[in-house]
């Protein structure tokens, strides 16, 4: 099923009344609208604020980002045993090890982040 | 400005050229402002919506084709963040908006005598503002916009027959409240295939 009447062209006879009224009253709404000269600046400085505070990809925060996922593929690579044997030995609702498992990566970013600095 | 230098103007982007935005800005900002203005009915979520959508186009610029029409792009972005500020709002404001709405709306059937361009087009307007978030959005692009239906679908993130679908309902939503509050005359019955 598809509409046969209605069509984008905006150039064509209004097909019905309510077009024609919907289509007036949208474009009077907004007529003459323009947003305040103070946007553009606005989204400069944070562009500018941004680019400041952000040192390059390639610089430190590549760095950080290759050493936390090593540092996370080391972790995971030591627990996964424990993992495994414990997964075996718990029943689901004792399995609350996983959550001491996160808490553990997660005390072990500030050391990583001591080490960096 | 053609297509091709939209192009240019985003490869300018990549490369962190603040002026090639600013130039991006200033052909897109009336357009895509006046959507947001159109959707939100709230200048200043307007101006935020247009911001945000300048900040994206730079942060996103990796992921822009500089072949492919830009426009469709921002307003499907501007789309998401006044769906996200009409989301909030509707949280905190609306309830209370509807309030002080019922207060102050005088009776819906005015004799027509009475009624001039600028109360007609007022009673459009709310009767478009009344529409379902979704609905709204479609009647702007279609309208306003003159997008086609296959770019608003790519807009609004939805199967064109979504869009038709849509397009009919609010349509017709719009006919029965200017029905009936006798604004205009009795529903042309339209052909479908």
């Amino acid at each position: 099923m598809s509409f046969r009447r209605i069509q984008p062209n905006m150039e064509r006879q209004p097909l019905d009344e309510i077009d024609e009224l919907i289509r007036w009253a949208l474009l009077d709404s907004v007529a003459g609208e323009e947003p305040s000269p103070q946007v553009w600046q606005d989204i400069k400085a944070r562009l500018m604020t941004r680019s400041r505070a952000m040192p390059s990809q390639s610089g430190v925060e590549h760095r950080w980002r290759h050493f936390a996922s090593t540092i996370q593929a080391w972790a995971l690579g030591i627990l996964a045993p424990l993992d495994a044997n414990w997964h075996s030995r718990l029943a689901p609702r004792e399995r609350s090890y996983l959550v001491w498992r996160e808490n553990l990566l997660l005390s072990m970013m500030p050391a990583a982040a001591l080490i960096i600095c | 400005m053609s297509l091709s230098e939209d192009g240019r103007l985003i490869s300018q982007i990549r490369q962190g050229n603040i002026l090639a935005l600013e130039a991006l800005y200033k052909k897109y900002k009336g357009q895509v402002y006046r959507t947001a203005l159109a959707i939100t009915r709230d200048r200043e979520a307007a101006e935020d919506v247009l911001q945000d959508c300048f900040l994206k186009v730079y942060t996103h610029v990796d992921k822009l084709d500089g072949s492919l029409p830009l426009s469709p792009w921002l307003h499907r972005v501007a789309v998401n963040l006044s769906y996200n500020w009409a989301d909030k709002r509707s949280r905190w404001l609306r309830p209370l908006e509807e309030v002080i709405d019922c207060l102050v709306a005088g009776p819906h059937t005015l004799p027509e005598s009475v009624l001039e361009r600028g109360e007609l087009q007022r009673v459009i307007q709310k009767a478009i503002a009344s529409l379902s978030f979704e609905h709204r959005v479609v009647i702007v692009l279609f309208y306003l916009d003159g997008f086609s239906l296959n770019e608003i679908a790519y807009i609004s993130d939805c199967p064109v027959g979504t869009v038709k679908s849509r397009l009919h309902y609010a349509r017709r939503n719009l006919r029965r409240k200017l029905e009936r509050d006798r604004r205009l005359s009795p529903e042309v019955v339209y052909e479908f295939s």
